[in-house]
C-alpha cells in the first residue's frame, strides 16, 4: 500500500441537520470551495458559496480555512453549515428587523459563534460590531440577553481586530451602570471584564472608568460567583497598575482596610475559590502591585538632612533605652553609645547605615514599626544583645537591614507581575502592614538562629544565609495562612534542621556526581592501577605462602598432617613441601618445585580432582592442572575463605585472567573510591557539568607570548 | 592574540579533555592547572602535577580559583588562596593516600582500615570547611579537630 502517495488524502464523514451524513475522502491538496461544492452536490443543495465546513464540538465548532485544515485528521466528523459570511447577514437582518425573540435567538447564536476568527471578521466587516455597540448604548436589552450581547462584544474584541480606543464615554457609562448596580452574574462578569480591557487597552478609558466606578462597588463584587470575583479582582489590578503612585496609594488604602481584607479571606482564600489558577494569577497580580508600593521607599537612600529620617533613629533609641531611666543629658556620647549596643554598623551617623539600596530607607521603617508596634519584643532582643559581655551579640541594626534586603528579594519588591505567575501568599491579605509584620516575626528569628549558632560578628553572612533558607522553606508549599502560621513554621525549621537539609542535598548532590559522565570516565581510566595494585596484594601474599591442611585423593582431612606452598619472590616458580602445624618453611626448606609456566588451568570447587569422590563438594578446594605428565594436579583446600581468594586471584593474575573473588571487588571499590575523592579534592564545591562544555573553534594563531626554549 | 593572564592565573579542569588539538594538553577532571596565556576561549598553561609540559586547553573546562602571583612575567609564582588549614588536609590527604595504597599492598590489615577511616573524616570535615556553611566558632573547633587528627596520623 503506498501509504505516503495518498498521505494528503483524510478520510471523514461531514454531517449536515436533517440530511445523511457524508464519507468523503477529503483532499488536503484540493480547494475547500471545490469540497464543498461535491458535497452540496451530493445533498442537493443550491449556492455552495452559502456553505462552508465546520468542527466539531471537540474543536470548538470553529470554522474549516485554508489556513487551519491541516488539523482535519482521519475519522474527523465535519458538519456543513451556512457561511460565516451568510451567518452574519442572517444574525444582523434579524437584529434590525426580527421581533424582540428572533432579536434574542439572534444574540444568543451571536455569543456561542463570536469566539470564531473567520466569523467574527465577517461580521465586523458588516459593521455588527457597530450595531453592538450602538445597542449597549441605548441600552434596550436586560437579563440574558444582555448577557449574551455583552459577551458577544467581549469576544469580538477579544481577537484584537478592532481597537479599544473607538469606545465612547457613553458607552463606558452605559457599561459601568452595569457594574454599579445589582445585574444577573453574566452581565456583571462581561461588564467587569469590559472595563479591565477598557483600563488595560484605551487611551482615554481609564480616567472615566477611575471616575465611574467608585472601588466600594468592585468590593461589593468580591461575594459573587467565582468567575464575578475574578474578573473584579482582574479590573481592580487594571486600575492599580494604570494609577499614578498617588492614586494608587490612596486605592491601595481602600484595599488594605479590614472591610475588604475579610471579604477576600471569608469569600475567596477560605472558600477554595483561590484555587483557580486564573484566581490565583489575579490574586499573585495583586500581591505583587500591592507590595510594589514599597518600591519606593527601598530604593531611597537616607538623605543626611532627612529629619523624618533622623528622629526615627532617636526614637529607636528612646525606646530600647529610655525605660531604663538613664536617658537624657548623657551628651552626644551617651549617644554613639546607644547607637552601637543598637548594632547599627555606623554607630556615629547611623544615617549612613540606611544609604545601601535596597533596602534603603525600607530597613528603617521596618525598624521603627518593630519598636513601635512590638516595643516588647524589641526591647527584649535589643537589652539582650546590648548586655552580652562576650562577642555573640548579634547586631540588632545591620541585622535589621540585611533582613529587609533579604524580605525585598525573596518577594520580587519591585518587580513587575508577570503574565505566568500565580504563586501569591495568603497571609500578605490578612494584615494592614503584613511586609512590616513579617520583618517582626522574621527579625526574632534572625536573633534566635543567631543564638543557635552561636554566632560572632564575622558570621554574619552565613547566619543571613541559614536564615534566607528558613524563611524560603517557611513560605514555600502550603504557604502559610497566617502570620501566625508563619511564626510556627519558622519556629519548627531550627538551625540544625537546616544544617540537616544542606547535608542531605550535598549527599544526594554527590550521589549524582558519582554517576556523572565525567567521574564515570575517570574511574574507568583509574582502574587499571588500581587492579594492578590489588595484583600485587596478591602476589605478595602468595610468595609469603600457606600452610595448607593435607587431603587424600579422595577429598578426606588428613589428621594432622600439613604442608606448605610458597611463591618465588620472582614470581616464576612455586615450591611446596610438607611441614608441621606450626612451621613456616622458606623456599629453600620446601623440596618440591613447579614452573608457573607449567600451570595449565585453575580449576575450583567439584573441578578439583581430589574432590570428584566426594557427594557434596569442599567450597574452599582448588586445584592447579598442570602440564607436566609426572604430576597431573597439584589439589589444595583453603583454611578459610580469605585464603581462598588470595590463592585463586593470586593464580589468575599469574596466568593472565582476571581476578575474580567478590574480595577483588570489594578492594576495588574500596581503593576506587578514595583515589577519586582524592583526585577531586581541588574541585570540591565546583559543579560539574554533565555534559562536555563546548569546544571553541581552534586559535587563528599559535606565536605563543611565552615560548620558553 | 595570546595574551598574558593577569588574574586568571589558576584553575581546575571539571570535566575530561583528550587534548585532541594541536599543542593540546591533556586535562583530567580535578587536574589543577596554571595558566600562562590566554586567546580566543583558549587558555595556554601547565598541569600542577607536570610543570614541564605546556600546552592549551578549552577555557570553558576550567573553573577559575583565586590565586596570589608573585614576580609577575616569565618567571612568576602563583600560589592558590586557600585557607591554611584546607591546603595542609589536601596535602596531608595525598601523602597518606600514598602511604594507605603501600599498607592495602603489604596487607597491613589494621593499619589500612583505620587509616582509611580518618581520612574519610577527614574528607568530611575538609568537605564542611570548603562549603563555607560553618560559623566561626564551629570552623575553629572543626580545624582543631583536624590538626589533632593529622597530628595522630603523622605519627
Amino acid at each position: 500500500m503506498p501509504a505516503m502517495k495518498d498521505s494528503y488524502i483524510v478520510k471523514i464523514a461531514v454531517e449536515m441537520t436533517d440530511q445523511v451524513p457524508q464519507l468523503i475522502e477529503f483532499n488536503q491538496k484540493q480547494p475547500l470551495a471545490g469540497i464543498i461544492q461535491e458535497l452540496c452536490n451530493g445533498w442537493n443543495l443550491s449556492d455552495p458559496e452559502q456553505y462552508a465546513l465546520q468542527f466539531n464540538d471537540n474543536n470548538n465548532r470553529n470554522y474549516i480555512t485554508e489556513k487551519n485544515r491541516n488539523e482535519i485528521k482521519n475519522g474527523s466528523v465535519l458538519r456543513l453549515q451556512y457561511s460565516p459570511s451568510k451567518t452574519a447577514q442572517d444574525i444582523l437582518h434579524k437584529l434590525h428587523n426580527g421581533n424582540a425573540e428572533e432579536k434574542a435567538h439572534a444574540m444568543h447564536r451571536l455569543s456561542n459563534l463570536s469566539a470564531d476568527m473567520t466569523f467574527a471578521l465577517d461580521f465586523i466587516n458588516k459593521q455588527g460590531l457597530t450595531l453592538i455597540i450602538k445597542q449597549i448604548e441605548t441600552g434596550k436589552f436586560k437579563g440574558a440577553v444582555l448577557a449574551h450581547t455583552l459577551l458577544s462584544f467581549v469576544e469580538l474584541m477579544e481577537h484584537g481586530i478592532v481597537s479599544w480606543d473607538i469606545l465612547n464615554g457613553d458607552f463606558i457609562t452605559r457599561v459601568a451602570s452595569f457594574v454599579n448596580s445589582p445585574q444577573e452574574a453574566e452581565v456583571t462578569q462581561a461588564a467587569l471584564s469590559i472595563l479591565e480591557n477598557v483600563v488595560l487597552n484605551s487611551t482615554e478609558g481609564y480616567g472615566q472608568v477611575e471616575r465611574e466606578i467608585p472601588i466600594g462597588s468592585l468590593v461589593g463584587h468580591l461575594q459573587a460567583t467565582p468567575v464575578v470575583q475574578q474578573n473584579a479582582i482582574a479590573l481592580i489590578n487594571a486600575l492599580l497598575l494604570r494609577a499614578d503612585s498617588v492614586k494608587r496609594r490612596s486605592l491601595a488604602a481602600t484595599l488594605t482596610t479590614k472591610q475588604v481584607r475579610s471579604m477576600i479571606q471569608n469569600h475567596i482564600l477560605q472558600t477554595g475559590a483561590a484555587l483557580g489558577a486564573e484566581m490565583a494569577h489575579q490574586l499573585y497580580v495583586l500581591q505583587t502591585l500591592m507590595l510594589g508600593l514599597l518600591e519606593q521607599r527601598m530604593v531611597t537612600k537616607m538623605d543626611p538632612q532627612d529629619q523624618d529620617g533622623h528622629d526615627k533613629i532617636k526614637e529607636l533609641r528612646r525606646i530600647a533605652f529610655d525605660s531604663e531611666g538613664a536617658g537624657g543629658g548623657r551628651g552626644p556620647g551617651g549617644f554613639t553609645r546607644d547607637y552601637k549596643k543598637l548594632g547599627f554598623k555606623n554607630d556615629i551617623n547611623p544615617a549612613l547605615d540606611f544609604t545601601e539600596t535596597p533596602p534603603g530607607l525600607l530597613a528603617l521603617d521596618c525598624m521603627i514599626y518593630f519598636a513601635r508596634n512590638h516595643p516588647d519584643s524589641y526591647t527584649k532582643l535589643v537589652l539582650e544583645n546590648s548586655c552580652r559581655a562576650d562577642e555573640h551579640e548579634c547586631p540588632f541594626g545591620r541585622a535589621s537591614v540585611e533582613l529587609v534586603r533579604i524580605l525585598c528579594e525573596l518577594l520580587k519588591i519591585g518587580d513587575a507581575p508577570s503574565e505566568q505567575g500565580a504563586s501569591f501568599q495568603p497571609l500578605f491579605f490578612t494584615h494592614d502592614n503584613p511586609f512590616e509584620e513579617c520583618f517582626c516575626i522574621c527579625i526574632v528569628l534572625l536573633n534566635k538562629t543567631w543564638k543557635e549558632m552561636r554566632a560572632t560578628s564575622e558570621d554574619f553572612g552565613k547566619v543571613a544565609s541559614v536564615v534566607r533558607e528558613q524563611i524560603v522553606r517557611a513560605l514555600g508549599v502550603p504557604p502559610p495562612s497566617s502570620l501566625e502560621q508563619l511564626k510556627v513554621k519558622l519556629q519548627t525549621l531550627t538551625y540544625s534542621d537546616i544544617t540537616q537539609l544542606w547535608q542531605l542535598e550535598r549527599t544526594s548532590r554527590e550521589e549524582w556526581e558519582s554517576h556523572a559522565r565525567p567521574i564515570v570516565e575517570l574511574r574507568e581510566q583509574i582502574t587499571p592501577d588500581i587492579l594492578n595494585l590489588i595484583k600485587q596484594q596478591r602476589l605478595a601474599f602468595l610468595v609469603d605462602g600457606t600452610r595448607f591442611t593435607k587431603y587424600s585423593a579422595r577429598g578426606q582431612r588428613i589428621k594432622d598432617k600439613f604442608w606448605y606452598i610458597r611463591l618465588s619472590p620472582n614470581h616464576k616458580v612455586l615450591h611446596y613441601g610438607d611441614c608441621d602445624e606450626k612451621s613456616t618453611p622458606t623456599t629453600e626448606e620446601l623440596p618440591s618445585k613447579l614452573a608457573v609456566a607449567d600451570i595449565r588451568a585453575l580449576l575450583v570447587g567439584k573441578e578439583c580432582p581430589h574432590m570428584k569422590a566426594r557427594k557434596a563438594s569442599h567450597q574452599l578446594a582448588f586445584s592447579l592442572a598442570l602440564e607436566s605428565v609426572d604430576l597431573q594436579s597439584l589439589d589444595c583446600v583453603a583454611p578459610d575463605e580469605e585464603t581462598f581468594a588470595y590463592w585463586t586471584d593470586g593464580i589468575n593474575a599469574l596466568l593472565g585472567q582476571r581476578m575474580t573473588s567478590k574480595e577483588t571487588d570489594r578492594d576495588l571499590d574500596t581503593l576506587l573510591s578514595m583515589e577519586i575523592k582524592l583526585r577531586l579534592l581541588d574541585a570540591e564545591g565546583v559543579t560539574i557539568p554533565q555534559d562536555p562544555p563546548p569546544i571553541p573553534p581552534d586559535p587563528v594563531h599559535y606565536h605563543f607570548c611565552y615560548d620558553l626554549k | 592574540m595570546w595574551i598574558p593572564t593577569k588574574t586568571k592565573k589558576y584553575g581546575v579542569a571539571i570535566y575530561n579533555w583528550k587534548g585532541d588539538t594541536r599543542f593540546g594538553l591533556p586535562l583530567e577532571i580535578g587536574e589543577t592547572v596554571q595558566i600562562l596565556e590566554e586567546s580566543q576561549g583558549w587558555y595556554r598553561g601547565f598541569s600542577t602535577k607536570n610543570r614541564s609540559i605546556k600546552g592549551i586547553f578549552p577555557q570553558s573546562y576550567i573553573h577559575l580559583k583565586p590565586c596570589k602571583v608573585d614576580n609577575e612575567g616569565l618567571f612568576e609564582s602563583v600560589v592558590p588562596l586557600e585557607d591554611p588549614v584546607v591546603r595542609e588536609v589536601t596535602l596531608v590527604l595525598r601523602e597518606w593516600g600514598d602511604i594507605w595504597k603501600k599498607l592495602y599492598v603489604q596487607r597491613e590489615h589494621y593499619k589500612f582500615e583505620t587509616v582509611g577511616k580518618v581520612m574519610r573524616d577527614l574528607l568530611e570535615w575538609r568537605r564542611q570547611l570548603v562549603s563555607g556553611t560553618l560559623t566561626h566558632d564551629q570552623t575553629r573547633e572543626l580545624k582543631m579537630k583536624i590538626i589533632a587528627k593529622i597530628d595522630w596520623g603523622n605519627k
